[in-house]
């Protein structure tokens, strides 16, 4: 097989020369990182454009809009968003937020960037592997985009894609031809590309480790890269399967999902034995790991972050570690809490309901020891601390609502309204998107030699978090009141009409929020060229990527490989010079008394 | 809690040259980890497809029981002497064992698509029902899993590589034993 | 910078904790028996998510207000406490569990257990983009149905089989559904198509429709009035207009307005 081929016969660490070698089919994990954060940086303007269109449209459903017309005439006859049009905005809103985004950035973004270096090693284990991944990748968003340009257009399925709706054909509505099985073809390719990123996060932490540096002095952001890869691994495989079946109901005449009886659009179609629920498991035994995905990286991210501008080591390093695989693990087993109305047994309910709950546990332990890392702390204030801090206020506000939700007798009642739609954008909306913006401010000097605007950075926090929070607290009020989801507008019934002034108010402070992320993205492209230069270690902080140039040579670590004396968070160490102490800074003292981690 | 302070045992990397260089190092065990994790994850996928057939089972009638063709046990015997010769060639690095790991591989892929013929032949479709639609499903995707492994024995035998070919047999085998685990499932 | 933190989110705390104790906009009017104990564990656990949200804000307020670098000396070189660890793991392991089995039971008692025998039984069939309502009549047996049967241009939403004696009581309604109040009512929902969802807000009421499956659930009605029904699962274009009519009325004027249809 091709890795095969890459260890025996390529010459992987010799500088490329060609632009080409260098900058588009890089094997460096280093310009891989960097691509993977280009490429989520895109797919986030064109997730957000589609969700200020989405907004647009429910607050004012029957206002004409020529502009938007002249630009997608398909999608707004007569100057008004077709409800066919909106669901297609929707899915792919949701699909490309969620894989393209979140899926990327946080993991194989910043993983990428930062793991090797945080370990010691030169490069990824399989470093053609990892080019592969991108490249996959990249083909997968551009099979998503097709979606929305074949006859039909895209998808209306939502990013979930349950049958029998997805799998029908064209006789179910609007984009539900081409535009569905090439979005099945996208998610089937990004399945692909993630197994090979993990295949590498994991061989890479578990065995290209540098001298000293043993399992419990790895930084949190390397456990939670490698237990985010290791769900990966794992969950992804299942999404490929139920991609496979449901593509074969739709092209190859199979039932998988699809049961006997149906009549659409007046003909009786000609499928049996088959479960559209089957799909529901499948997908989210798939569905749930990944949110995981998502945010494992984001809180091991904000633990490093924490520590580092507090001046304190995390409180907790070992129960975080733990915590860690206990939510990697038993978010294998909560799937269910996405089924409760589904006609899935009640007693299956009950069990999920449980399961869900206990998820809850190491989660909030989390929370617990990110203020104990604040108490007695001494704490810098720069941009990528507020994200943050930013972070456990909204794991803390997303996650608590999961209390309601986890519940089968409340979650009938909040199952597919607007409550849930408040939850998961906090929780991966904005908790995880706050910490790539964490990260981004955080190793962009490393990355580019060149500081981010700090000025820029916290004015975009402030603004942001105040917007955002504007947006989705309300939300929950609207799900209270049973307003449903995936609605194109509220117009049809009296109990939804009443409540368009909230609707309205929502989409100004998104409008208002998105057009504030102008500030991010000027701060991003002004710095790549004109930012003040960076020295190796901006932060003074402790972790091995700082004791290298900013950005750091090809080969990482040149002549000599780091040998790691100490764990990840010495900082404010009684007697010692600085209030931070490298990993490579040998004590005698600690070394030999077992050395204190 | 020993484990999580164990170090591999350090292989350090040659300095860089900035020009051409030599095959890079890995540390001892690194490419069998990544096989590892490769098998586990096609493990899973075919997991989710298994259950998904044990559990449709609850959702209507049987419609039609596949006859087990004794082609299948021909096929299957073919897989599991390649299994045999796969391990006689890495143990005495024999690139005729190789070879014909190669061929019988080559051989079982095509007794399937025969299989396919003769269900096609008895009416047996893609369509026709659940147990005849996983069956075409769960043996494409372990033949399409195959000629991987099948493209990497050709791979080696084009380099006449005969040595360390511990990473390549854990897959084969594995291969092999997944078959045996679908044939359960389909038919008992 | 930090005291400005601080201030942010103590005011997120109370602005947040008044919005959701004051609730403008809040649960519709409850009009169904089960929905009682529904509402009254949502209160519960809201309490219980306030008091974390509301606590954990106002102590990482604090600890930001408080832990500026500008403060004197060095930070404070602690970071493992054995006994915090379990103690907060236990405290909110029980808080958590205990809720779950808790919201179990209410679930148990309504979904585990059997409609009662005296169940008014209606047939909801969910169609693109209508709920078809079916009464089994005096005889109380539904007539068979058919896909094949099924002609929308004869108002035949449901393919009823003319043929089957039974069926010739039945009374079919579409988007419209009356029930009599305090009586327990049984849905057998089902599907024509895709996927749908029988949402009555006023009963804390959700059921999937899923073709073919038979999926029985039951309600008591408390209040008479006209209520709205929302489709909740995706299911194509005109999923946002997909609404029914739930009445809930006398025995009296439920009889009447029975025979009235059946004619």
């Amino acid at each position: 097989m091709a890795q095969h081929a890459s260890l025996l016969h390529q010459p992987v660490h010799s500088a490329p020369r060609s632009f080409i070698r260098r900058y588009i089919f890089s094997t460096d994990h280093k310009v891989i990182g960097i691509q993977y954060i280009f490429l989520g940086l895109f797919s986030a303007v064109l997730g957000t454009a589609m969700s200020l269109l989405m907004r647009l449209h429910l607050a004012w459903p029957t206002t004409q809009f020529p502009l938007l017309e002249r630009l997608f005439p398909n999608s707004f006859p007569g100057s008004i968003m077709s409800p066919e049009s909106y669901l297609a905005v929707l899915t792919i809103h949701g699909t490309i937020m969620v894989f393209f985004l979140l899926t990327t950035v946080p993991l194989s973004g910043f993983g990428n960037f930062i793991m090797p270096l945080q370990i010691g090693a030169r490069d990824m284990a399989f470093p053609v592997l990892n080019m592969l991944s991108y490249w996959t990748t990249f083909v997968a968003l551009l099979v998503l985009i097709a979606s929305m340009l074949v006859e039909g257009g895209a998808p209306i399925s939502g990013w979930t894609a349950y049958p029998p709706l997805s799998a029908l054909g064209k006789i179910a509505g609007p984009g539900l031809g081409a535009g569905q099985t090439l979005w099945i073809a996208s998610i089937s390719i990004f399945c692909l590309a993630s197994l090979l990123t993990a295949l590498n996060f994991i061989t890479t932490t578990l065995n290209m480790r540098a001298q000293g540096m043993s399992l419990m002095r790895m930084p949190l952001t390397v456990w939670a890269w490698f237990t985010a890869a290791t769900v990966a691994l794992l969950a992804f495989p299942v999404l490929l399967a139920g991609g496979i079946l449901l593509m074969l109901d739709r092209l190859a005449g199979t039932s998988f999902f699809l049961p006997s009886g149906m009549v659409v659009s007046g003909e009786v179609v000609s499928h049996f034995g088959g479960s559209p629920i089957l799909w529901q498991h499948l997908f989210w035994f798939f569905g749930h790991p990944e949110v995981y995905i998502v945010i494992l990286p984001g809180m091991g991210i904000t633990s490093h972050i924490l520590s580092t501008f507090s001046r304190k080591p995390i409180f907790g390093y070992r129960a975080m570690v733990i915590a860690t695989f206990a939510i990697g693990l038993i978010g294998f087993l909560v799937w269910g809490h996405h089924m409760f109305a589904s006609g899935m047994s009640p007693f299956a309910g009950m069990v999920f309901s449980v399961l869900t709950l206990t998820v809850g546990v190491p989660s909030a332990i989390k929370v617990f020891n990110w203020l104990a890392t604040l108490w007695g702390a001494r704490i810098r204030f720069t941009a990528s601390m507020l994200y943050s801090l930013g972070f456990v206020s909204f794991f803390v506000t997303g996650g608590i609502t999961g209390l309601l939700l986890a519940q089968p007798a409340i979650d009938v009642y909040l199952h597919d309204t607007y409550f849930v739609v408040a939850h998961f954008h906090i929780i991966m909306g904005l908790a995880a998107v706050f910490s790539s913006f964490a990260a981004l401010q955080f190793w962009f000097p490393k990355m580019f030699g060149r500081y981010m605007s700090e000025a820029l950075g916290k004015l975009h926090f402030w603004i942001t978090i105040i917007g955002v929070y504007a947006i989705f607290i309300p939300m929950h009020f609207l799900g209270m009141a049973g307003v449903p989801r995936r609605y194109a507008q509220f117009t049809e019934f009296a109990y939804l009409s009443r409540l368009q002034p909230l609707t309205v108010y929502i989409s100004i402070a998104a409008l208002i929020t998105g057009a504030a992320q102008l500030i991010l993205l000027f701060n991003i492209f002004w710095s790549l060229f004109r930012g003040e230069k960076a020295p190796a270690n901006p932060w003074e902080a402790t972790t091995l990527e700082w004791t290298i140039s900013s950005p750091p040579p090809h080969d990482n670590f040149g002549d000599a490989d780091p040998i790691v004396y100490r764990g990840p968070y010495e900082f404010s160490v009684p007697g010692a010079p600085t209030d931070f102490t490298l990993q490579t800074v040998p004590d005698p003292v600690a070394a030999s008394s077992g050395s204190h981690e | 809690m020993a484990t999580l302070n164990y170090v591999p045992p350090y292989v350090p990397v040659p300095p860089s040259d900035g020009g051409d260089e030599g095959p890079r190092r890995l540390p001892p065990g690194t490419e069998r980890i990544g096989m590892l994790l490769l098998l586990a994850a096609i493990s899973m996928m075919f997991i989710g497809l298994t259950s998904a057939y044990i559990v449709s089972e609850a959702f209507g009638p049987v419609w039609d029981q596949l006859t087990v063709y004794p082609l299948v046990w021909v096929n299957t015997a073919v897989l599991l002497f390649s299994s045999c010769s796969m391990e006689l060639a890495r143990r005495r690095n024999s690139l005729p064992w190789l070879l014909a790991t190669l061929v019988s591989g080559l051989i079982f892929l095509a007794g399937q698509i025969a299989v396919f013929g003769l269900l096609a032949r008895h009416g047996f479709y893609l369509s026709s029902g659940r147990q005849a639609s996983f069956y075409y499903v769960l043996t494409a995707l372990h033949g399409v899993h195959l000629l991987g492994g099948i493209a990497a024995l050709a791979w080696a035998v084009f380099r006449r590589r005969t040595a360390k070919l511990g990473v390549i047999a854990i897959y084969w085998h594995f291969m092999d034993a997944l078959w045996l685990y679908l044939l359960l499932v389909i038919f008992l | 910078m930090g005291k400005l933190a601080a201030i942010f989110f103590w005011l997120l705390a109370v602005v947040t904790a008044v919005a959701f104790i004051v609730h403008p906009i809040w649960l519709p009017e409850l009009v169904s028996v089960y929905g009682v104990d529904v509402d009254r564990q949502m209160n519960v656990t809201f309490e219980i998510a306030g008091v974390a949200f509301v606590s954990a804000h106002i102590l990482l307020g604090f600890f930001l207000w408080r832990f500026g670098s500008n403060r004197p000396g060095p930070a404070l070189y602690w970071h493992e406490s054995h006994r915090m660890e379990i103690t907060w793991t236990l405290v909110t392991a029980v808080v958590f569990v205990g809720l779950g089995l808790q919201g179990s039971r209410i679930w148990a008692r309504q979904y585990l257990t059997p409609a009662p025998a005296d169940a008014l039984t209606i047939e909801v069939v969910g169609q693109q983009f209508a709920w078809n309502f079916r009464y089994p009549g005096p005889d109380g047996k539904f007539g068979r149905t058919a896909p094949n049967l099924v002609s929308d241009s004869e108002g035949n939403y449901i393919g009823l089989d003319d043929g089957d004696p039974a069926g010739a009581d039945d009374i079919m309604t579409q988007n419209i559904v009356a029930v009599p109040v305090n009586r327990p009512v049984k849905l057998l929902l089902r599907s024509r198509d895709v996927l749908h969802s029988f949402f009555v807000p006023v009963l804390r009421f959700k059921q999937d429709a899923v073709p073919g499956m038979i999926i029985p659930v039951y309600f008591t009605a408390t209040k008479t009035g006209e209520y709205e029904v929302a489709c909740s699962q995706l299911c194509g274009m005109q999923h946002y207009k997909m609404r029914a009519r739930l009445l809930v009325m006398s025995d009296a004027d439920f009889a009447a307005w029975l025979s009235k249809r059946a004619q």
